[in-house]
């Protein structure tokens, strides 16, 4: 994960996370014009860019506001959306049943080869890599005769260098799914929202006006491009 | 009524009324939206200008760009990125035939609907009232 202080990626980076479910294109497009607003506030009023930021206001209420009216009706009964409910709260959990064993499992592995590494450092006698003839694996000092040790003067880099990785890769999987829980949280929990057949025909002609726009960026690219 | 008791009633007051007129304003917003971009094409912060310009309206940046995004869902609006000369794309929105029409409409509606209320009001506030008129 990229670190930054940044404080336009630290505001943009909440804002997305915020932001509800969308196509690609759209989050991008939103992003992009928030972006611009920005530079524009910069450019035009010579503003800093956290004072520019706080006159946006917070980026969690105003990627509130795109939660409001996009391609749904509310007022409407329907069975669809009370399904939708449970649905979402079934998605939770499970992403917190995920949360809990990549958790469990991946800070297990992680921490295993750490130990691994210091058992190695302390007691490098009993501390060994083996395999039988059979395709048994073992580690320690009281292996059969027939074993053969393996990695052995790797074992300690080898040991941290997976410790590490498992560690890292535990960590960001844990944020991805953190991140998603907390969406579906929501939808378990935020208002009601009823698909219509109007809301249908918005989302239509929404992606063909995506389809229209991503036409468009990619005429300026190229038309960029060209004159470069 | 106890001192202490009369300020946190008023300040509750306070309160109430700002959420009132946060309401208020934000009710407006989607008409001014429609009515900056009367003149023609624009872009998101000419467009904030244009109601800072002319009212009072825009409480928070941020809440002007979800209602372009909620407009143009609704067909009233449509955009288009435009290279800037300062560097970087800016989205640029214009009014659709049926925007224009809402904005007409709403206008309308506005107008009826502040000259009865100012009408009420009017013995509230009568200096006021008469720089209205």
């Amino acid at each position: 994960m990229i670190m930054t202080n940044d404080p336009l990626e630290m505001y943009m980076g909440r804002f997305q996370a915020n932001l509800p479910s969308m196509t690609l294109a759209e989050r991008q497009d939103i992003v992009d014009e928030i972006r611009s607003h920005v530079h524009d506030r910069v450019a035009a009023y010579g503003l800093s860019i956290p004072e520019v930021l706080e006159r946006l206001g917070p980026p969690e209420m105003v990627a509130g506001e795109y939660h409001r009216g996009n391609l749904v009706v509310r007022e409407r009964f329907s069975l669809l959306a009370l399904l939708r409910i449970p649905f979402a709260a079934v998605v939770t959990a499970l992403h917190g049943l995920f949360f809990a064993v990549i958790a469990l499992y991946g800070y297990a592995g992680a921490l295993a080869c750490f130990g691994l590494l210091i058992a190695r450092m302390l007691f490098p006698e009993q501390t060994a890599l083996w395999m039988t003839q059979d395709w048994d694996f073992g580690m320690g000092a009281d292996r059969p005769p027939d074993a053969t040790v393996f990695l052995e003067n790797w074992l300690q880099p080898i040991a941290f260098g997976a410790g590490a990785v498992l560690f890292g890769l535990t960590t960001l999987l844990l944020q991805r799914t953190w991140r998603s829980m907390k969406r579906w949280y929501r939808r378990a929990t935020g208002p009601l929202e009823v698909p219509t057949l109007s809301g249908a025909r918005k989302a239509v002609s929404s992606l063909w006006k995506e389809f229209l726009d991503a036409r468009s960026r990619l005429m300026r690219v190229r038309t960029g491009w060209q004159n470069s | 009524m106890p001192a202490e008791d009369l300020n946190g009633s008023r300040h509750h007051r306070g309160s109430d009324l700002d959420r009132w007129e946060a309401q208020l304003r934000k009710g407006c917003l989607e008409m001014a939206v429609l009515a900056a971009l009367a003149p023609g094409r624009n872009y998101g912060l000419e467009i904030i200008r244009a109601l800072e310009r002319y009212s009072d309206l825009v409480l928070s940046e941020g809440t002007v760009y979800p209602i372009l995004n909620r407009l143009r869902e609704d067909g009233l609006l449509t955009s288009s990125w435009v290279e800037s000369e300062t560097g970087h794309p800016r989205k640029y929105y214009s009014l659709t035939r049926l925007g224009y029409e809402r904005a007409i409409r709403m206008a309308e509606v506005w107008m009826q609907f502040t000259s009865g209320v100012n009408a009420l009001i009017r013995p509230l506030l009568p200096e006021q009232m008469e720089k209205v008129r």
